[in-house]
């Protein structure tokens, strides 16, 4: 791993199936059903999460205080 | 203005105030009416009723993006000391109460004591309605 980044391939045509470049297959956490359904969720629909992460709403909190 | 407990619809929100606090929401002008600095002179007002009931320590909240509000409010003589948080992350909302630059560190956790029941951050579930979401 020269750069440090592997490219993650994600294939949801189909069975669903997961590509990291230069890792070992078997040390990649397929077991975990419930984390790979939120991954594919998060894949699938990356626009959408990506919108309603920036629906960030802010308000000011004011204080008067008296006496 | 609300004494002691309240829902806010709009944030999805529901804050608890102590003995002596009050909140101050849902306030808009009339567009003819604007400019005329009574927002500023309607709150200066509610304050000096609120303090002959023994109130102390008045809330209220302003939209970040809304100046016209947050000029008047401060005019009325109000000081910002945290802004309220809420991101939305899939079906879940996470609420925080950040505090501004100099503001006490007890005027602080009253803040998320009145807003967050005392925890810095709250993950709230998203509303059913489509309204919350």
């Amino acid at each position: 791993m020269s750069s440090g980044m592997n490219r993650l391939n994600i294939r949801l045509m189909g069975a669903p199936e997961i590509h990291i470049a230069s890792a070992n297959p078997a040390a990649l956490p397929l077991n975990h059903l419930k984390a790979l359904a939120l991954l594919f969720y998060l894949a699938a629909t990356r626009q959408a999460l990506l919108h309603s992460l920036g629906r960030r709403q802010t308000r000011g909190l004011w204080l008067g205080e008296s006496g | 203005m609300s004494p002691d407990e309240e829902y806010i619809g709009e944030l999805s929100l529901r804050i608890k105030l102590v003995p002596g606090e009050a909140y101050i929401w849902d306030c808009a002008t009339v567009p003819a009416f604007r400019h005329r600095h009574l927002y500023s002179a309607l709150l200066v007002f509610i304050v000096g009723e609120l303090r002959t009931e023994g109130l102390c320590r008045v809330w209220i909240g302003a939209d970040q993006d809304n100046e016209a509000s947050q000029r008047g409010i401060a005019n009325a003589g109000f000081q910002h000391v945290a802004d309220l948080g809420i991101s939305r992350v899939l079906a879940m909302r996470m609420v925080w109460v950040q505090g501004r630059s100099g503001v006490p560190d007890h005027i602080l956790a009253e803040a998320r004591r009145a807003f967050l029941e005392d925890r810095d951050k709250v993950w709230l579930k998203a509303l059913s309605s489509p309204a919350g979401r």
